[in-house]
């Protein structure tokens, strides 16, 4: 694999898009994120990983404001996530608001959720045309594009129901870029894959981190996080753990709880994903 | 002792079947015997002789009157009563469909209190039969004179004769259309739960407000689903207006009875009724299956 050693990739210097300051939420009794801290630069790689549970996907969706948090601040791309300034008060967002700040972001899921009732050239197009105000014309032209990048060329008037898992989730990805978002953000985009469908995912996230797109991924493909990530951040019950460049993360652990996660992980796939780093 | 006996028994039955193995054994196959054909051709006969003694029985009927059938079916007073039925039910349904959606809304919502007034609405307008309703509203006169907009334990405001303002057709109306909303509120309901809470998540992550997310996603989606009982509804509906003949309306229904009650010719008259039943049923079926085909998009085939 042809890549440029991740530490170098994006200097320290650079400043960070995405600033998450002591964010907690709770369900009830049950403290899911507790005093979460994280940058994430421009152009960045920034992995998530962790047990099922420490509250990976939760902070993700604390990201473009589909979960709220219950205190701490989120700031990406200079805007308070939750937050307008008016006459030098942050107010709440309205409806609108939220939903403008949600455009800049992109979102692909574990469960890929395209439009079931339009076509791949149509999901693609939706965004663009109703909620930016494109015209149909220009729409169509910028998802041909996106479509044949994702390999998706011939697919314009397939339905969802016709693709497979990895084409659905390629298309995912193409809808989320037609809005040209700011940021990517991935919940386990190839968790809910057949195994031999996930390569492809990966290989259209990897062409996108490599085009400088800035990116947070969780994540329970290691070897992706390995090869990719810039830098990785451990969650365990609802903490980051551990946060260093994936180089540090993979090769020197220094919690033992992020160590007996990499050992349970690494304990199928161990030898390729090993050899790369050497 | 007797455990050997079976075992044995079996061993020997297995000897008799010679040495060919059981997969290269010929098979009967299901529903190919002899008798099956018998038995299925009997059916049809029996069906057929049945059928044919029912329409010689209606068709010779001396008080069959065919030239009056032929007559009435397309008399100006049935016509213009088959307009009235179609009014009636267009009107209530619009009614019932805007109804339905709002209290499908509210039934849905996260507020105690609106969802507390959904679930009565419902109770109570599916409890009463729709003959009662109807009755309620065309006498609403004899229990509120006036009706009409003010300021509640005040003088001030505008109203009216409640007869003047509930006419007969009004009150079938307003009866049969929040009848309607009733059940188009669940079915409604049915419809909305159907759409994955995904989509409705993936619409709100693309930056969709919520009002758009419910106009190009959920609603077309849900269209999906509603079809099929909104068109077991629409035809309830249709033949629920026939009730409206007790109020003396003048739709379908009122004008049939008007004129068998003058020349007596009961079932004749009933079976032109019928007839326009049957012919309407049928076109809606017909709108039914395009709109089924119209909002099938992205179902596998």
């Amino acid at each position: 694999m042809n890549y440029a050693p991740p530490d170098l990739h994006v200097a320290a210097e650079v400043p960070a898009l995405i600033r998450i300051r002591n964010v907690t939420k709770s369900y009830g009794t049950n403290l899911v994120l507790d005093g979460i801290n994280l940058d994430v630069r421009q152009g960045e790689v920034r992995c998530i990983i962790g047990p099922s549970g420490s509250g990976k996907s939760t902070l993700l969706r604390c990201l473009n404001a589909l979960t709220d948090f219950d205190s701490g601040a989120v700031v990406l791309d200079e805007t308070r996530v939750g937050y307008t300034e008016r006459n030098g008060v942050l107010k709440p967002w309205t409806g609108r608001e939220a939903a403008a700040f949600r455009s800049r972001v992109g979102l692909v899921s574990q469960h890929v959720n395209l439009f079931s009732h339009r076509t791949v050239l149509e999901n693609v197009i939706e965004g663009p045309v109703q909620v930016l105000g494109a015209s149909r014309q220009a729409a169509v032209r910028t998802a041909t594009d996106l479509l044949s990048r994702v390999g998706l060329a011939d697919k314009h008037d397939s339905y969802p129901s016709q693709l497979s898992g990895g084409q659905q989730q390629r298309a995912a990805i193409a809808r989320a870029l037609a809005m040209t978002p700011r940021v990517m953000l991935f919940d386990e985009a190839t968790s809910a894959l057949d195994p031999e469908l996930v390569g492809e995912v990966l290989g259209v996230m990897q062409a996108l981190a490599s085009d400088g797109m800035t990116m947070v991924v969780v994540t329970h493909e290691m070897r992706f996080a390995e090869e990719a990530g810039d830098r990785i951040a451990v969650m365990d019950a609802g903490r980051i753990i551990e946060d260093g460049p994936a180089s540090e993360i993979f090769s020197r652990p220094r919690q033992p709880r992020t160590a007996e996660f990499l050992k349970d992980h690494f304990r199928f796939a161990p030898a390729e994903g090993r050899r790369d780093r050497a | 002792m007797r455990r050997g006996l079976g075992l044995t028994q079996l061993t020997l039955d297995i000897a008799e079947q010679g040495s060919v193995p059981l997969e290269d054994r010929p098979v009967e196959r299901p529903r190919s015997g002899h008798w099956h054909r018998v038995r299925s051709g009997l059916v049809w006969a029996v069906a057929g002789l049945i059928a044919a003694y029912a329409v010689s029985v209606v068709a010779t009927n001396p008080a069959m009157r065919w030239d009056s059938i032929g007559k009435f079916l397309t008399a100006p007073i049935i016509l213009q009563g088959l307009v009235t039925t179609l009014l009636i039910t267009f009107l209530s349904a619009v009614i019932g469909l805007v109804g339905g959606l709002v209290i499908a809304l509210m039934r849905m919502s996260a507020n105690p209190l609106i969802k507390t007034i959904a679930v009565g609405y419902l109770g109570l307008f599916r409890a009463v039969p729709l003959l009662v309703q109807i009755l309620i509203w065309y006498n609403l006169g004899t229990f509120f004179p006036e009706l009409g907009f003010g300021i509640p334990f005040t003088d001030i405001g505008l109203y009216g004769d409640t007869n003047v303002l509930l006419s007969p057709v009004v009150a079938c109306l307003i009866a049969i259309g929040l009848n309607q909303a009733a059940y188009m509120g669940e079915i409604i309901r049915g419809g909305l739960l159907s759409v994955q809470p995904g989509q409705v998540e993936a619409a709100i992550a693309l930056g969709m407000t919520r009002a758009k997310a419910f106009r190009r996603v959920i609603a077309p989606q849900a269209a999906k689903s509603i079809i099929p009982p909104l068109g077991n509804d629409m035809i309830n509906l249709l033949k629920a207006t026939s009730l409206v003949s007790v109020v003396g309306v003048g739709d379908l229904m009122t004008r049939a009875q008007g004129i068998y009650a003058s020349n007596y010719q009961v079932i004749p008259l009933l079976i032109v009724a019928s007839i326009w039943y049957l012919a309407l049923t049928i076109i809606f079926t017909f709108i039914q299956g395009l709109l089924e085909r119209r909002f099938a998009a992205g179902v596998a085939r």
